[in-house]
């Protein structure tokens, strides 16, 4: 097992440096000129050439991609001259924010999806399943910003029971000086419950904008492949056997129908951890995904390169836990 | 002796086919009935129907069904005595063990479920089920997954699974289909064993008449979704009434003595075709006009059973 995850995180290096180039040259590619941003509109074209040669743009392509990836193997992912902080600890700020969000989304996505797609597979063709249908399309449908958005109005605006969509606290409020920068977590085992409550009312919003996308594809899969094991061989021996009611489907019938939803759900993480952009711009969420907008905005190389380098590591790491959950959850799936 | 099981007039219909068109026979307590047939005769709809695990589109209907004395026709009555007072054993061992648990844990679930066991007295019970059925490392089989074990071992664990909750009846269905052949004898005498051991009743369904001879008590023929011929198997062999159960027989015997056997002429009707007053009579050699007009009669010759209008009794044998 742990030889097996080394080798998968060996076998990861080439593609990294593959992704690096094209974040490089992809955001040398974007319109805009990071010198002339930085100095203002008022800066002579003296002042933007000596920014351009702080910065090191002066240099051919080559060269600043030399002293990038020099910075990069000692960990140092450039420096952010809109924030005035180094991109890595930009992103270390901002990451516990993305990953409390996409974690909470997929809890929401996975125990609604989960039990609907086999609910939906056991009555078949009723009505259940005609609602899971219409919850599937409606999922695939609505785009997350546009459910944001609608979130808001409704339970802010109007119904006025969710806080307004300040971010991961009220403003002004005082975040947790917890371990982990995940605010629920760390304001729970700080005991800090007023702080643990206010975090808990701001994620529900951007959990659900966030999961309900992910719950039309991984009710689908979990339905189609619930039907293929309620058909199969040991089911039936299972039901000849006494088996029934929630046990048979909750523990004999899932287990089996779950490989697929395993799947889907790394693919939609992989997503939502670079790509909640929008669902962040709503919510004012300080994550990655604001990050990377603002850092597209303003042609921040190294940010957008930053970012980039993440969402690709956390894409191929995710990749890699959905195999060891596969044959965790199906003993004959080997490791090789 | 009132019989364990009592089946008198089941149909079934799926989607407006009859699969089942009045199918009468009984298990008595402590014997084992073979139930054999071509394949498309309704054994195993018949199985199925005591177990009520026909797909949802099947409509069944009995006339008379009990077991143990009690009323079997609710549905809810057949669905209780699942696993409890009625062992299923499947055909195709491998595929009828879930792929992704452990052996030893879909036993003990079992046994838990069934028996209302706790945790660790199930794991006791199930080691002792393995050995019942002859598996002699019962501790490496109970932590193996079904696609680490053999088909044999496979239909072992199955056999177990079925004798968990301590039921009075097993009913195997072709418990030798996908093994192989050099394992299905011995599978069948262990299987007519462990329900001896058992205190239990058995109902083997199976398309091989030599397994019969082997392991039943009685044999039930059916053709066509009726019990044709029903009788000891003893009578069976000597001297079916039946013309379609005596060809079976005498195939069976030529073949066993590997000599060439005769085939019966025609094929089996599926389900929706239409059929003669008796369905057998297009490829009976005995037939005449009024096998294909009236229904065929019940005779009854020494406790031997049978529909027809022109039974083989011995006065009457041709040969």
């Amino acid at each position: 097992m742990l030889t097996y995850i080394a080798r998968r995180v060996i076998a990861l290096i080439p593609i990294l440096i593959g992704v690096t180039m094209v974040a490089f040259l992809v955001s040398r590619g974007l319109p805009g000129d990071p010198a002339r941003l930085y100095a203002g509109m008022q800066a002579s074209e003296l002042e933007v050439q000596a920014i351009r040669a702080s910065l090191g743009l002066d240099k051919p392509l080559y060269y600043q991609y030399w002293v990038y990836m020099q910075g990069l193997v000692q960990g140092d992912l450039g420096f952010s001259p809109r924030t005035g902080f180094p991109v890595a600890e930009d992103i270390r700020n901002r990451l516990p924010a993305t990953v409390e969000m996409v974690i909470f989304a997929l809890i929401f996505a996975l125990s609604v999806a989960l039990p609907l797609g086999v609910w939906a597979a056991v009555r078949r063709g009723k009505l259940i399943d005609r609602f899971s249908r219409f919850i599937s399309t409606l999922g695939v449908a609505v785009p997350d910003f546009w459910a944001a958005l609608i979130l808001v109005m409704i339970f802010f605006v109007f119904l006025d029971i969710a806080p307004p969509p300040v971010g991961r606290l009220d403003l002004g409020a005082v975040s947790p000086d917890g371990p982990t920068g995940f605010y629920i977590f760390d304001s729970l085992v700080r005991g800090q419950w007023a702080t643990f409550r206010n975090a808990l009312a701001h994620i529900i919003l951007p959990m659900v904008a966030l999961g309900f996308p992910a719950i039309a594809p991984i009710t689908r899969l979990t339905r189609n492949a619930t039907l293929s094991v309620l058909q199969s061989d040991y089911i039936a021996f299972g039901r000849a056997s006494g088996l029934r009611g929630a046990p048979l489907y909750l523990k004999y019938v899932l287990r089996n129908s779950l490989p697929g939803a395993i799947t889907m759900t790394g693919l939609i993480s992989g997503y939502m951890i670079g790509g909640a952009v929008l669902i962040e711009r709503v919510f004012s969420w300080p994550g990655v995904g604001l990050y990377a907008y603002n850092s597209l905005e303003r042609t921040d190389h190294a940010g957008i390169q930053g970012v980039v380098l993440l969402s690709a590591i956390t894409y191929l790491l995710v990749f890699l836990v959905v195999d060891l959950v596969q044959s965790i959850v199906d003993p004959r799936v080997r490791l090789k | 002796m009132t019989p364990l099981l009592k089946v008198h007039g089941l149909e079934v219909e799926i989607e407006g086919l009859p699969i089942l068109r009045g199918v009468d026979m009984e298990v008595r307590q402590g014997e084992i009935l073979g139930v054999v047939g071509e394949t498309g005769a309704g054994k195993s709809m018949t199985a199925r129907s005591i177990l009520d695990l026909l797909p949802s589109a099947a409509t069944v209907s009995f006339r008379v069904c009990t077991f143990g004395g009690r009323d079997f026709i609710p549905a809810k009555e057949r669905q209780q005595a699942r696993g409890h007072r009625i062992g299923f054993v499947p055909q195709r061992p491998r595929g009828s063990l879930n792929p992704v648990f452990r052996v030893g844990t879909q036993l003990s679930d079992t046994l838990r479920r069934l028996r209302g066991m706790g945790r660790r007295e199930a794991k006791g019970e199930a080691l002792d089920l393995l050995r019942s059925v002859r598996i002699t490392d019962p501790k490496r089989v109970y932590r193996s997954y079904p696609h680490e074990l053999s088909g044999g071992m496979c239909q072992r664990v199955c056999i177990a699974i079925a004798l968990a909750g301590e039921p009075e009846l097993i009913i195997a269905d072709e418990p030798t289909t996908g093994l192989d052949v050099t394992i299905q004898a011995e599978m069948l005498k262990l299987l007519g064993d462990v329900i001896i051991e058992h205190n239990a009743a058995g109902m083997l369904i199976t398309h091989d008449l030599g397994v019969v001879a082997d392991v039943c008590d009685r044999v039930a023929v059916m053709y066509a979704g009726r019990v044709v011929n029903l009788g000891s198997t003893d009578e069976i062999y000597r001297a079916a009434l039946h013309p379609y159960a005596n060809q079976l027989v005498s195939i069976a015997t030529s073949l066993d003595s590997g000599g060439t056997p005769r085939e019966i002429p025609g094929r089996v009707p599926n389900p929706g075709d239409e059929l003669a007053a008796c369905a057998f009579a297009p490829r009976c050699f005995r037939a005449e006009t009024d096998c294909f007009e009236q229904e065929p009669p019940l005779v009854d010759i020494n406790g031997q059973q049978a529909f027809c209008h022109h039974a083989i009794t011995t006065e009457a044998l041709p040969l």
